[in-house]
């Protein structure tokens, strides 16, 4: 029993770190798909693409109920440890087109889907983040 | 041997002291088993997601070369040509992701690779590019820290023709299938489509083929006619700076355009898709906007090749060699008051009225416009109003007098599609459907006349004709470079009027006829104008008559007559660029203002049969 005991809590912890980053990789596949998504949105945007993208960003984040920080839309709640902005810039690969930036991060540590246990942060990321740029316009 | 063992067991049966080590170490085994699979599955959903989010994001931008890879001759340089995109694709999302994309023609519902190469067989009728679709494969490396190694995950993605036209529900956000739904019953890889084709291939995101024309109403400045350096340098001069352009600098504003979207990298931040059209600044920060956008033109160009291509010299006229502009001008010019662009201009309407600013479409920011153009109706704004005397232009003995011109809105440029409606009848915007249309400006000149022996002065506050210029048709070939093969541009003039008034009463009314609705066709041939074309009168085009006949109604006697002997010497040259008594004092300024009374240039600045518009 005593040795059970010992053990168990060995298990425990164990699938306490299984769990915890099978929600971090979820976390990060979700912020691939939203900054995928939000730079999509905004290329399609009829109106401002860069609001859009935001929007589409914070919706797609919605179910870690963390919120996200959408800067670029007034009125937006601040204080998430998310953040969801986009940004028109000059194409890396061509200066004289311009780009879609957007970048969709995590501040995890500060506010883990699930709580860490004491020493764990050791072994998981405390920033996760993903960049999607596509191209608004094309040169020959 | 075994007699020992068991011999054992039996000793030991009944304790129970290690047990829990030998259930944990079975346990623990399958616990860190299943551990390390979670991990290394994990990875393998995470690399899935991001090599799917790098074929969806390849689609999207690689679509909008599509068109252009027409440029190429022949298969392997189609290939090249977007292999070097997809460098492109990485390069912006820092991906080391591998990504291979497959030209695909799309033709009756199905998507195909042709036998031949998407380039062949062009079809018939030919309705389309020959290639017009594209299917993106991405495989996205990632490690397996258990399992050893590293899996690549693939994801795939397309662009292509909505499956049923633009806005079908078979496009945006909320139908993107990416591959997998599209493909997943299909023994071959997604896009592998047989000759015969398939109807499966998903698209992530879906274009629209939307040939554009960029043409204006008014004046036509941008021609290549180098004397006209001097009306530009008077422009500018005005009272926004120093300006000597050369002819040879002239010459390469007339030939070089530049794309909204260049404008706004070019603009280091001063303009977004968002405000590049409302963005109202004033003539000098354009000018360094329009240099900097040059400039990285420029930068594409052989510029040492011989003779000098024409938009090398462009920068130089730019620059503060010829042009120093001030920036203390307190009138600030927005694009949108210059150029309508896919119907959005300064007044607001339609979807966007809620916002209440004109905005961007995606397509519209490969709109082209001119530079030379731009700049003058830019100056011209600023400027607000240009006055000059015309006692020595008129040349009638006895008669002394002064013109006035105030510039409400200048010429104005129109970029976009044929749309619903094909008449400019039903005004610019129209009241219902689409239209690619643009409207003179409202210009009115005010001519005051002291004529000897007359008390008074004789005012005659001319408005000008309005005209409108809606593009009907737009034929373009399927050719190698999508050639256009000929454009109709449909225009009318309103009838101008004026009150003419002796001391501040009213002693007469001027009218000058209009013109009704015509069309004017466009060929290739003469597509952007050239000084031979507008030598020709084949682009630009006059709308309406070169010599209007003024009509004098009120009272009879001596004013009227003097008017009508008057004015019938004063009015040809406001319509016409020919040398006459008044072209060189007044004529410029008010061709220059957009003052064509009782007729209107049409020009055709351009067209882009390789235009798409991506759709949502």
């Amino acid at each position: 029993m005593v040795e059970f005991a010992i053990v168990v809590v060995l298990l425990i912890a164990i699938l306490y770190a299984i769990i915890s980053y099978g929600l971090i990789l979820a976390a990060q596949s979700t912020l691939t798909q939203a900054a995928a998504d939000a730079a999509r949105s905004g290329l399609v945007a009829s109106s401002s693409a860069v609001t859009t993208a935001e929007s589409q960003a914070l919706t797609d984040v919605s179910w870690m109920d963390k919120g996200c920080n959408t800067p670029d839309i007034s009125g937006s709640a601040t204080g998430s440890p998310m953040t969801c902005k986009a940004t028109e810039e000059q194409c890396p690969s061509n200066p004289s087109i311009e780009c879609l930036s957007v970048t969709v991060s995590y501040n995890y540590s500060s506010d883990p889907l699930f709580p860490e246990l004491p020493g764990l942060s050791i072994i998981t990321p405390s920033t996760m983040s993903s960049t999607n740029v596509v191209q608004l316009g094309s040169v020959s | 041997m075994i007699g020992r063992v068991w011999s054992w067991i039996r000793r030991h049966r009944d304790e129970e002291q290690g047990a829990v080590l030998i259930f944990t170490a079975i346990a623990m085994v399958a616990v860190l088993g299943a551990g390390a699979m979670g991990v290394d599955v994990g990875f393998t959903v995470y690399g899935s997601r991001e090599a799917q989010a790098m074929a969806d994001t390849a689609a999207a931008d690689i679509i909008q070369y599509i068109n252009n890879a027409d440029q190429e001759t022949s298969n392997p340089g189609v290939q090249s040509y977007l292999n070097t995109k997809l460098s492109g694709v990485l390069q912006d999302n820092n991906s080391n992701a591998k990504l291979t994309v497959t030209p695909m023609l799309y033709s009756g519902g199905v998507y195909t690779v042709p036998a031949g190469g998407c380039k062949l067989p062009i079809p018939t009728p030919p309705t389309y590019p020959a290639c017009n679709a594209v299917a993106i494969q991405a495989t996205q490396a990632v490690p397996q820290p258990f399992w050893g190694g590293f899996n690549n995950l693939a994801g795939k993605s397309g662009s292509g023709l909505p499956p049923t036209g633009s806005g079908s529900s078979g496009c945006g956000l909320t139908t993107v299938t990416g591959c997998g739904i599209g493909c997943n019953g299909m023994s071959t890889p997604c896009f592998d489509c047989p000759v015969g084709g398939c109807t499966t291939c998903p698209t992530t995101s879906c274009y629209t083929w939307l040939p554009q024309s960029t043409f204006s109403i008014g004046t036509y400045l941008a021609s290549f006619d180098s004397q006209q350096v001097a009306l530009l340098n008077d422009i500018f001069g005005n009272s926004l700076g120093t300006v000597g352009v050369t002819a040879v600098g002239y010459e390469g504003l007339a030939n070089t355009d530049v794309t909204l979207n260049q404008l706004i990298t070019a603009s280091g931040g001063l303009l977004t898709t968002d405000n590049v059209l409302t963005a109202s600044y004033s003539a000098a920060q354009w000018q360094a906007i329009w240099l900097a956008a040059v400039e990285n033109q420029e930068g594409s160009l052989n510029c040492g090749a011989a003779p000098t291509p024409l938009q090398c010299n462009a920068a130089t006229a730019l620059g503060p060699s010829e042009m120093t502009l001030t920036s203390s001008s307190t009138t600030n010019v927005a694009l949108c008051a210059l150029v309508v662009v896919n119907g959005e201009n300064c007044s607001v309407a339609g979807a966007d009225a809620a916002a209440n600013q004109p905005e961007i479409t995606y397509s519209g920011l490969d709109a082209s416009l001119n530079v030379l153009q731009m700049l003058t109706t830019e100056a011209e704004l600023a400027n607000g109003s240009s006055a000059v005397n015309v006692t020595s232009g008129l040349q009638i003995s006895g008669v002394t007098g002064t013109l006035t011109t105030d510039v409400v809105g200048p010429a104005q440029i129109a970029t976009g599609p044929v749309g619903s409606i094909t008449s400019p009848a039903t005004g610019c915007p129209p009241s219902s459907g689409t239209a690619t249309c643009a409207e003179t400006a409202q210009v009115s000149a005010d001519l005051s006349l002291s004529i000897l022996g007359v008390v008074g002065t004789v005012d005659i506050p001319l408005s000008a004709a309005d005209g409108i210029a809606t593009l009907t048709t737009m034929t373009c070939a399927n050719t190698v470079n999508g050639a256009i093969t000929s454009t109709k541009i449909t225009s009318e003039t309103t009838t101008a009027t004026a009150a003419v008034t002796l001391a501040g009463a009213a002693v007469a009314t001027l009218t000058l006829s209009g013109a009704s609705a015509s069309a004017q066709s466009y060929t290739a041939s003469v597509v952007p104008p050239t000084a031979s074309t507008a030598s020709a009168g084949t682009n630009p085009r006059q709308v309406g008559t070169d010599d209007p006949t003024p009509t004098i109604s009120g009272p009879t006697g001596l004013y009227t007559g003097l008017l009508s002997s008057l004015l019938g010497t004063w009015t040809p040259p406001l319509n016409t660029w020919t040398p006459g008594p008044l072209s060189d004092a007044i004529g410029p300024l008010l061709q220059a203002a957009g003052v064509t009374v009782g007729g209107a240039d049409v020009a055709d600045l351009g067209t882009d049969c390789d235009a798409i518009e991506i759709g949502s």
